[in-house]
């Protein structure tokens, strides 16, 4: 799947309201709810402007921020992300650069679960770790950094079963 | 300017990155109480042991400046309470100012004091040019603590209660009966009373006061409390043993006493003999 650019235009409203309206009242365990707004970050094509993805991150973090009436912790957690994103993109094909003569589908699928893995592991890093209120416990931290991760990671892996912008590169 | 712009060009996506950090950050900040109430919370909860810890380090290296002013502050609230006790019974506007404040308290340190031997004497750090006489009474917050005897420039020596023949005149609280109390010599807080006659009442835990009969003490400065009733050794008087309230040399801090119409007093004690 590459989406196109009318794909990804429509997709961003979509996610936005998904994700307000509809995944934030998962309410697992009281108040885990998956963040599948990382699935756009995801699908956004490699050799796009840092600037414009660093843009589109805040306006993003932003929106879900006002809709949420939550302190910018969205936005935060979103641009860090972003920036980092080409990093680990660079690491994740470096490291399998030599198979890519020979690359099959299993090489792609454990390419894709790694970079869909880290990111966000890493969105989700830095999310708790803006959130004040975690420093009160630190096993509220562990708790809900895990448990939001592991959730996430099902929910955009289910919607989006692992085929990646990575795929046709 | 050129190594600027490349410079700018160069790091743009990390300042544009940092650029919306900020911004984040500022919104943050404005729109949300919770988060800054949280983080000034935080703050408060990391810095205020710090702080604690720096005050009462301070505080250590203040506590003679302290300690300096209590005194002075205790002094001048003893003096007004001395005052007020010896002119109690008496009508105010028919006392001269004197005789309004009959007593006058200097504040003092003892530097140096035996408690071991059977005649027991201290030093204090307030000598003549302070106003220290011969023959006043000294006494801590919580009692009495003995007599000065010899006064230098700056220094003086005073015999302290626990001596053999020193005797303080003291007063029953409860039955106003009137006696001398003397060391035991044993330990510094036990003193003994051998002349209250068979015909007083008396009972275990009566509060001993000084009677104010003497020159040196002012009346009313709580003693100690009857521990010990013995009325069998003696035909006539009963033995009785006082725990004084605090041993007299437990506190560093004292105040001599001076009575202002002691001299007054003396020319008439003088003319008798």
């Amino acid at each position: 799947m590459k989406p196109s650019t009318f794909q990804l235009v429509y997709l961003f409203p979509l996610i936005v309201f998904a994700q307000t309206f509809i995944f934030n009242n998962f309410n697992l365990l009281k108040s885990i709810d998956p963040q599948i707004y990382i699935l756009y970050f995801l699908i956004l094509p490699i050799t796009i402007n840092q600037m414009i993805l660093l843009l589109i991150g805040f306006v993003m973090g932003a929106s879900i921020d006002l809709l949420l009436d939550m302190p910018a912790i969205n936005t935060i957690a979103s641009i860090t992300t972003l920036l980092i994103r080409p990093v680990i993109i660079n690491a994740v094909y470096k490291k399998n650069q030599s198979k890519l003569i020979a690359e099959n589908r299993i090489v792609k699928l454990h390419r894709n679960i790694v970079l869909v893995v880290s990111i966000i592991l890493l969105h989700q890093l830095i999310y708790f770790l803006v959130d004040v209120s975690m420093f009160k416990n630190l096993i509220g931290f562990l708790k809900n950094f895990i448990l939001t991760s592991l959730l996430t990671i099902l929910v955009i892996s289910t919607l989006l079963g692992f085929k990646l912008f990575a795929d046709e590169s | 300017m050129e190594q600027l712009l490349i410079f700018f060009l160069r790091f743009r996506n990390l300042l544009l990155y940092l650029f919306l950090l900020t911004l984040s950050l500022v919104y943050a900040f404005h729109s949300s109480k919770s988060l800054s109430n949280r983080l000034t919370q935080l703050s408060l909860a990391e810095i205020a042991p710090i702080h604690h810890s720096l005050n009462a380090i301070y505080g250590y290296f203040g506590l003679k400046r302290i300690n300096d002013s209590l005194q002075s502050e205790i002094r001048v609230l003893k003096q007004r309470q001395f005052n007020e006790l010896a002119t109690r019974s008496v009508a105010k506007t028919d006392l001269s100012d004197t005789e309004k404040n009959r007593y006058l308290l200097h504040s003092a340190n003892i530097i140096y004091a035996t408690r071991n031997a059977e005649v027991n004497f201290f030093i204090i750090d307030k000598g003549e040019n302070d106003g220290i006489k011969p023959e006043m009474g000294v006494i801590h917050h919580d009692g009495v603590v003995g007599i000065i005897r010899d006064v230098s420039s700056n220094f003086s020596r005073a015999i302290s209660i626990l001596h053999q023949q020193v005797g303080i005149s003291i007063r029953n609280q409860q039955t106003d009966d009137v006696g001398i109390m003397k060391w035991t010599r044993t330990t510094p807080t036990k003193m003994e009373i051998s002349d209250f006659q068979k015909s007083k009442t008396v009972s275990i835990n009566d509060t001993i006061e000084t009677s104010g009969i003497s020159t040196y003490f002012p009346k009313s400065i709580p003693l100690g409390r009857i521990s010990k009733i013995d009325s069998v050794s003696n035909p006539i008087y009963f033995q009785l043993e006082v725990e004084l309230f605090e041993d007299p040399f437990s506190q560093r801090l004292i105040y001599v006493i001076e009575d202002l119409q002691k001299n007054e007093i003396d020319s008439l004690l003088s003319s008798v003999k």
